[in-house]
């Protein structure tokens, strides 16, 4: 594969973005978006899996890179991209003026969705810490408008919040790189992966040491993380429902890949376990943040909000553990979360519509109104609560064995204590969005109801794919090409 | 270098505390002007670093003053803003602020020592407008003070920062400026006012 075929991805994803301006009508703005968004997800999909057939060969070139996380991140990206696309003719169905006057709306919607596309498509593929951060930076102006894209108070709240937390956080960032780049003597070349890695051992420690706490901290604020996350559960929550997937399933554990490479390329500049250590430390606030929040009644989005902030704990402390069994489980969770995710905000377009009322209360009693919807949200819920044979409960049990086997049993126990009390939470939510007393009326749009029953299919068949594939990683090449891919 | 850093940082204070919107974006866009004039200065003689700098002089120092400017324009307040508390009082917050930030400041590594304490400074600085001020317009202008906080620490790096680098963070600032501005005028149309104080809408 070539450095060419990579640029391509995030290429074809701003050439979607351009297609979308070109129509005029509505249905054929649609049309083009299906059509963009198919091609885009296929080329990514084709690197993706070439990349992960010869994990051990990363591909180089330039300010790219290609190695085995990258390529778990990618198709993830492209996965949950397509999905977000495909469902946004539903969800924009009906739409009036919002931030963009009526006429425009729609068009505008599409180009700020494949323009933060691309970019979530184009940071996997990056193998410098400063373009990766120009890339996640970029990614904060088209995913606040698109927060905002209702023009309602709650939205501009929500977009508004998201662009101010997200920007001083990543401005905290850039600074750490800043003195990263001084560090390591200037130039661009510098400040990739690879070069910090080989340099790091060499850097004078005070400033290693500061870079590496601002660019985690910054970061953080973007990848949800408590206690920097405020911006997450208003943001999921308002967004329309195909941009809180990509919210939640692609932008989230992309920017901890960032967390995690500049993490791997510094630690031989870092005071030992100190990386790791900040990374379990943002997983635990995480958990201890969310767990509370998911036993209270609350809004079915707002509520996948919470559970967002949880998976991104268990993600945060997998990588913070660094053992193969750690690494194994947060590829596995990565991919299990995202589509148990996408599925999740995709099924509020009907939900909203059969029952606008599930925007501020929690949903209830969807199996005797809406049976298509009460399938899709019962296994979205029932997956990302970890209930087996769901792939969050593998990936889950792989992080705390890879907690025991990095010798942290306290946190682990911890950890184990909080995800138990997590599981309830979520499962008496899904118990009661399924099963629980109807409020609404029966019957949905039959077109709707067609695509929720095609989508869960899917994703029911994406997840048994993905729990089989996780018994099979510990030990596998790709998570010892994950765990060293970088140096 | 050290005394413009510490100029940099007092126009920063003095924008924290304007109390009109003009006046703050007019200090933000002569904090721009020096910090590119120092910008200018430094790539002396490396035409690539010359035209960078340039290119990023006229971003901050043109475009985005021009751009929030159009916002106040298109988002006339019928009364100042309460809450904000007085002139002085926000400006003795934001000295202690700065004067906190760069104490504590762990040694950046840039030169001269102090351009550190004071980019660590503005970029805290820069926060402090955002949680002092409630207009979108003394927010965006929290972005543009942060970032050149970071600015002044790349000019005092080794080396320096790349080209590219520096294009592309002033292209994102231009971007997350602008939706702000959109932003701040979809408040004004909703409630007759751009003080993001008002959003109150969404708690748990």
């Amino acid at each position: 594969m070539t450095e060419a075929a990579l640029a391509a991805v995030p290429a074809l994803a701003l050439a979607g973005a351009v297609a979308t301006q070109l129509p005029r009508r509505p249905r054929v703005v649609d049309r083009a978006n299906r059509a963009a968004a198919c091609a885009t997800a296929a080329l990514a999909a084709a690197v993706a899996v070439a990349g992960l057939a010869d994990p051990a060969a990363p591909v180089r070139g330039g300010w790219l890179l290609l190695d085995g996380a990258g390529a778990v991140l990618l198709l993830t990206v492209a996965v949950v991209g397509l999905v977000a696309a495909l469902a946004s003719p539903l969800q924009l169905a009906g739409t009036g003026r919002g931030l963009f006057r009526a006429g425009a709306a729609r068009r505008r919607y599409y180009l700020a969705l494949h323009l933060f596309w691309a970019a979530l498509l184009a940071v996997p593929l990056v193998g410098n810490l400063a373009v990766a951060w120009l890339l996640v930076e970029a990614t904060t102006a088209a995913s606040a408008v698109l927060v905002a894209f209702s023009g309602s108070a709650r939205a501009l709240e929500a977009g508004w919040k998201y662009l101010v937390l997200t920007t001083f956080g990543l401005a905290f960032a850039l600074l750490g790189i800043v003195v990263l780049a001084d560090a390591a003597g200037g130039g661009l070349a510098a400040l990739d992966y690879a070069a910090i890695h080989a340099a790091a051992a060499g850097l004078p420690p005070e400033q290693a040491l500061t870079a590496f706490v601002l660019i985690a901290a910054g970061l953080a604020a973007k990848a949800g993380w408590a206690p920097v996350h405020n911006w997450l559960p208003d943001a999921h929550s308002e967004a329309p429902p195909a941009v809180s997937a990509l919210l939640s399933a692609a932008l989230l554990p992309v920017v901890a890949l960032v967390a995690w490479r500049a993490a791997t390329a510094l630690e031989p500049g870092l005071p030992p376990g100190l990386g790791g250590g900040i990374l379990i430390a943002f997983g635990l606030a995480s958990l201890a943040v969310a767990v509370p929040f998911l036993w209270r009644p609350l809004a079915y989005k707002r509520l996948l909000a919470y559970s967002s902030l949880e998976h991104m704990g268990v993600i945060a402390l997998g990588i913070g553990f660094g053992t193969p069994l750690a690494i194994a489980g947060v590829i596995a969770h990565v991919a299990g979360h995202a589509l148990a995710k996408s599925l999740g905000f995709c099924a509020a377009v009907p939900l909203l519509r059969h029952d606008p009322a599930a925007a501020r209360r929690p949903a209830r009693g969807l199996a005797r109104t809406s049976p298509a919807t009460a399938g899709a949200v019962g296994v979205s819920l029932g997956a990302l609560s970890g209930l087996p044979p769901s792939p969050l409960f593998v990936s889950e049990l792989l992080v705390l064995a890879g907690g025991l086997a990095a010798g942290e049993p306290a946190v682990t126990v911890v950890a184990a204590g909080l995800l138990a009390l997590g599981f309830l939470g979520v499962a008496h939510a899904a118990v009661e969005a399924v099963a629980g007393e109807s409020r609404g009326r029966a019957g949905s749009a039959r077109r709707s109801a067609g695509w929720t029953l095609r989508l869960t299919g899917a994703t029911v068949a994406g997840m048994v794919a993905v729990a089989v594939a996780a018994l099979l990683l510990p030990g596998s090449e790709l998570v010892h090409d994950a765990m060293a891919g970088i140096g | 270098m050290t005394a413009i850093a510490w100029i940099l940082v007092t126009l920063g204070v003095a924008a924290a505390a304007a109390r009109r919107r003009t006046q703050a974006v007019a200090l933000v866009a002569i904090q721009a002007a020096v910090l590119g004039g120092a910008a200018l200065v430094h790539g002396w003689g490396d035409s690539t670093a010359l035209a960078v700098a340039g290119a990023v002089l006229v971003v901050r120092a043109v475009l985005l003053p021009v751009v929030l400017g159009a916002a106040i324009s298109r988002t006339r307040e019928p009364v100042p803003a309460v809450g904000e508390g007085t002139a002085l009082g926000r400006t003795a917050v934001a000295l202690a602020v700065a004067g906190g930030a760069a104490a504590l400041a762990p040694a950046l590594g840039v030169e001269p020592p102090a351009a550190g304490s004071a980019a660590v400074a503005l970029v805290f600085l820069g926060a402090a407008t955002a949680v002092l001020r409630g207009g979108a317009v003394h927010q965006a202008l929290g972005f543009v003070v942060a970032e050149s906080g970071v600015y002044l620490a790349a000019l005092g790096a080794h080396g320096g920062v790349p080209p590219v680098v520096e294009l592309g963070i002033a292209v994102d600032l231009t971007l997350v400026v602008a939706v702000a501005a959109v932003f701040g005028a979809r408040l004004h149309a909703h409630h007759g006012s751009a003080d993001t104080r008002l959003l109150r809408g969404l708690r748990d």
